[in-house]
């Protein structure tokens, strides 16, 4: 049996989108403010958009078995390495400061997309968030994160 | 409001109103022309430049980027065949065979002539008919409202095209995150389990710039990058000669009306407006047959009804709140960050505002004659621009945004998670839009559903009963949602009557 025809990526994502709701449901029993019952009560909305979700989860995991298609292979690998780079980027902005975080994101974000000219790497790298960190400072006064050991950027 | 007039003319003719109105028209062109930032984005990234504005002037210079952006992506629709935006999709059809023929700067004229009438009638559209809208909703009870809410909703079905069951899904997870944090009723904390960081629930924007942008990127990320789109040699703007509009002038309204009308419908968008022009000009032009080969009726219905969407779409967004797609969407939640809450009191409430609002945006359209030819020539160059380049000053320009909006740093994290999430949905043909819609419209849903029952003692049926203005909304609703599948089924239906030639 091919098993890709069942366990691919589509499949994943259609079963994942019906257990979220399912869980964010139960995940409401037995909470104390779910007594006041009713309109009153603040998970009344939610569940009503909860089990809407389940129902056309259900319909979509249903008619995604149906197709029998096979997830897209393609290569994932730059995709990894921005995303990676996205979430180092918002760990790493406020400990480090808007200035160095963006430079070492743009130097990733270049270097995994094809760019490898090393000058051309630094100089854009180093220009953009300069010339942002330098507006938002100095001109329009919003001060973007400064690192936590100095002062200067 | 013309009470207000003189005001709100005061608030405009200051040199920062004309500034932001220049610069803000020219950068809406520039970031609309260049492939992959779109309107959605191109306001969410300018928002942090607004915020140490007035009102006014910030409100203003985002109308600006919204109608900048929708003419800006006819440039690189004419120049590279590569939309700037999705809204000029069709431009591509007739003004990239106009360019190979040598005529780029004469499609770029038809394009901005069109596209200035276009936005121009649409403008005055959204000044006549906003406040209309509004003062006629003014009466509405919680019931009233959330039949109307229900259906701005149904605009949900439209922005899915062939994917109504995922955008529906979409939907409710829009509808879930807004309800995220403090019960609006009762105050209790719903879904935040334990972590302090959601009781103030999600941040609208930091969803939409990781959904739309973010995810974007890693997107284009994943395609092969071609950095190598021919452009052809464009030496400025050309405009055609009036002998040359002969015979078109029916083409242009017949398109202007297409846009405006579809602008003020929920969910339709100006890509589809655009579209729904360019066939019907393709049916009813005398130069059919040159359709497809460079025939400036095609360059006409599609800039003139795209453009003409964005006044209509304004509509319903500012006079009662109901965005229309994920751009409005966008302009509500930043018109909210400038203290300005789009809904039936708006009109009331903020008459010199929203005076400088219209006239504002009526300048804006008129302006993109004379900086369309200035821009286009301008920006031309940026469209060789390597594309991983552009795509790593949009991240930073999108985490600038979203810090900027709160000052929060876990506005960050959502983002770059709605961004992966957002990746992984878009792959598998989930649409965004309804996820960003379902978030602006869910908490007035929630409130006016529960007021509502409230008052009716738990009686759903009551809102049928005694509210004949609900009742009609909501019939209007279940038609927006049931007739595409109806009509659907009736289809195939129809087609197994037919007998088989065989």
């Amino acid at each position: 049996m091919n098993t890709t025809r069942w366990i691919n990526e589509r499949s994943l994502v259609a079963v994942t989108l019906l257990l979220i709701p399912v869980a964010l449901l139960l995940s409401t029993q037995g909470l104390k403010f779910a007594d006041l019952g009713g309109a009153f009560s603040p998970v009344f909305f939610p569940s009503i958009a909860l089990w809407l979700w389940i129902g056309l989860a259900v319909i979509n995991m249903v008619t995604e078995i149906l197709l029998k298609t096979a997830g897209s292979p393609a290569p994932l690998w730059r995709v990894m390495i921005v995303a990676l780079g996205f979430i180092g980027y918002a760990l790493t902005i406020m400990p480090l400061g808007f200035l160095l975080s963006s430079i070492l994101f743009c130097v990733l974000c270049l270097l995994s997309l094809g760019i490898r000219k090393p000058l051309v790497v630094a100089g854009f790298s180093v220009a953009l968030p300069a010339t942002l960190f330098f507006l938002f400072n100095y001109v329009l006064i919003l001060p973007l994160p400064h690192s936590s050991w100095t002062h200067l950027f | 409001m013309l009470q207000s007039l003189p005001q709100s003319l005061a608030l405009i003719w200051t040199l920062e109103g004309i500034l932001v109105l220049l610069f803000g028209t020219a950068l809406g062109i520039v970031l609309g022309a260049l492939p992959g930032i779109g309107s959605t984005v191109a306001v969410a990234m300018v928002l942090p430049f607004t915020l140490t504005m007035e009102q006014a002037p910030a409100i203003l210079t985002l109308l600006a980027i919204y109608a900048g952006s929708v003419y800006g992506g006819s440039i690189s629709a004419i120049l590279i065949n590569t939309p700037g935006t999705p809204q000029s999709a069709a431009t591509c059809f007739d003004g990239y065979p106009m360019a190979q023929q040598g005529k780029a700067g004469l499609a770029l004229g038809w394009s901005t002539v069109a596209s200035v009438i276009g936005g121009t009638v649409s403008a005055i559209v959204l000044i006549f008919a906003a406040p209309q809208l509004a003062a006629l909703a003014l009466n509405f009870g919680p019931i009233e409202i959330f039949a109307l809410i229900l259906l701005g909703m149904t605009c949900i079905v439209s922005v899915s095209e062939g994917t109504v069951v995922k955008g529906l899904m979409m939907g409710m997870l829009g509808i879930f995150l807004s309800c995220v944090g403090g019960d609006p009723i009762t105050g209790e904390s719903r879904f935040t389990f334990g972590n302090y960081q959601f009781i103030a629930g999600f941040n609208l924007l930091a969803i939409v710039i990781g959904v739309f942008a973010l995810s974007e990127v890693l997107i284009r990320a994943a395609q092969r990058l071609d950095n190598t789109a021919a452009m052809f040699d464009f030496n400025g703007l050309v405009l055609p000669k009036l002998d040359q509009w002969r015979g078109r002038g029916r083409n242009l309204m017949k398109s202007v009306a297409i846009g405006c009308g579809i602008g003020i419908l929920p969910g339709t968008g100006a890509a589809t407006a655009a579209f729904i022009s360019y066939a019907e000009a393709k049916r009813s032009s005398p130069n059919r047959a040159n359709f497809g080969k460079g025939e400036p009726d095609g360059i006409i219905a599609s800039e003139s009804a795209n453009n003409a969407v964005t006044g209509g779409a304004l509509v319903p967004t500012l006079a009662l709140g109901i965005p229309g797609d994920a751009v409005t969407a966008v302009m509500l939640a930043t018109l909210t960050v400038h203290g300005v809450t789009p809904g039936i009191r708006l009109m009331q409430d903020n008459p010199v505002v929203m005076g400088a609002i219209f006239i504002g945006f009526l300048l804006v359209n008129l302006l993109l004659l004379p900086l369309g030819a200035l821009v286009s020539r301008t920006s031309a160059p940026l469209l060789r621009l390597p594309e991983p380049y552009m795509l790593a000053a949009i991240t930073v320009f999108c985490m600038v945004g979203v810090y900027f909006v709160n000052g929060n740093p876990f506005d960050l994290i959502v983002a770059v998670v709605a961004g992966i999430v957002g990746f992984i949905l878009r792959r598998q043909g989930f649409p965004m839009a309804p996820l960003v819609i379902g978030m602006v419209l869910g908490p007035t849903l929630e409130i006016s559903l529960r007021q509502g029952l409230i008052l009716t003692d738990g009686q759903f049926s009551a809102f049928f009963i005694g509210h004949p203005i609900a009742l009609v909304l909501m019939t209007i609703a279940a038609i927006a949602l049931l007739y595409k599948p109806i009509i659907k089924a009736w289809g195939r239906y129809d087609k197994d009557q037919v007998p088989s030639k065989d």
